[in-house]
């Protein structure tokens, strides 16, 4: 039972939390949005910024669930 | 019937098979599009800035504009010294949006997929970092391991970390680069495999969700080409005024 697919359904629960940081990223720049429209622009790039970089982390945790499956 | 074979799309398969001595320097398909990613970039601002007037014409316009915007990019996040800078990045910047873009069309190979080339281009630009900041600032350059006003006790617990993670930005930025275009090109793999098994009225479903996921394939093609430009401006400020 303890076997390759059982570790690697426990290595992708923590996609979970990446989700909510996700959507708390995008929850913080719309607020901004909403309380300085003019702010837009420059807030915009950065929170794609964060944006990539919390996919990074999902994407790397994509790649050792594979590991884990497939090697 | 066929097999669902994700992974297939991603073999470097030779085109050209070049032998110099014991050097294997073949022409493959990645290298083929990489040629062919720098061809359309080359040709498209030659074409745009062949004759460049002070009000620009269209292709002039549209040639200009990520230039442009990597200027800014780089005078933002580095100030006036990061003007030497704004070449580099912005060759890197088209070369692996091209790169990715390319990816998209049937049947064409996505060379930043492979994560040797990203790891590559990470590395060199790590290198030019490195060695342009410790010419600048010659051992001053080490005070980004050690920054002024820590305890002495920290030094031997911080040093290594921040030495560690010096080392692993080319590596996250390669990494970054390189799952988003696995994990995405082989999403569009998986449906497309569905839509052509599953008959003509249960093939649609797969093929309304692969025409959403090739548009966010394009948003995540500019994201992450931009992405690691905008890190690369980030590090190499650190190189330029230490901390």
């Amino acid at each position: 039972m303890l076997d390759k697919t059982f570790a690697a359904a426990i290595a992708a629960l923590p996609l979970g939390l990446v989700g909510v940081a996700v959507g708390r990223i995008f929850n913080t720049t719309i607020e901004g949005i909403s309380r300085n429209p003019s702010v837009r622009d420059k807030v915009f790039s950065i929170a794609m910024l964060g944006f990539a970089a919390t996919e990074a982390i999902a994407l790397i945790l994509l790649l050792v669930v594979l590991l884990i499956l497939f090697s | 019937m066929s097999k669902l074979q994700p992974l297939k799309q991603f073999m470097v398969t030779t085109w050209i098979p070049i032998r110099i001595g014991s050097l294997d320097l073949s022409l493959t398909n990645s290298a083929a599009f990489m040629l062919l990613a720098v061809a359309l970039i080359l040709v498209g601002m030659f074409l745009g800035l062949r004759r460049p007037q002070i009000i620009p014409t269209t292709w002039q316009a549209i040639a200009e504009y990520p230039l442009a915007a990597i200027e800014t990019m780089v005078k933002e996040t580095n100030g006036p010294e990061g003007r030497p800078f704004v070449g580099l990045l912005a060759s890197v910047f088209l070369f692996i949006f091209m790169g990715n873009l390319l990816g998209l069309f049937p049947f064409a190979f996505t060379f930043t997929s492979q994560l040797i080339v990203n790891f590559t281009l990470a590395f060199a630009l790590l290198a030019v970092m490195t060695v342009y900041g410790l010419v600048q600032h010659g051992w001053a350059f080490l005070r980004l391991f050690m920054p002024k006003g820590i305890p002495w006790w920290i030094a031997p617990i911080l040093v290594p970390v921040e030495l560690i993670s010096y080392l692993s930005r080319p590596i996250s930025l390669s990494i970054r680069l390189f799952s988003n275009m696995v994990a995405g090109h082989s999403m569009l793999k998986i449906f497309a495999f569905f839509t052509g098994s599953m008959g003509i009225f249960g093939g649609l479903l797969p093929l309304g969700v692969n025409v959403g996921l090739m548009g966010f394939e394009l948003f995540v093609a500019f994201l992450q080409a931009y992405v690691f430009t905008l890190l690369t401006c980030i590090y190499i400020n650190d190189a330029l005024h230490v901390h």
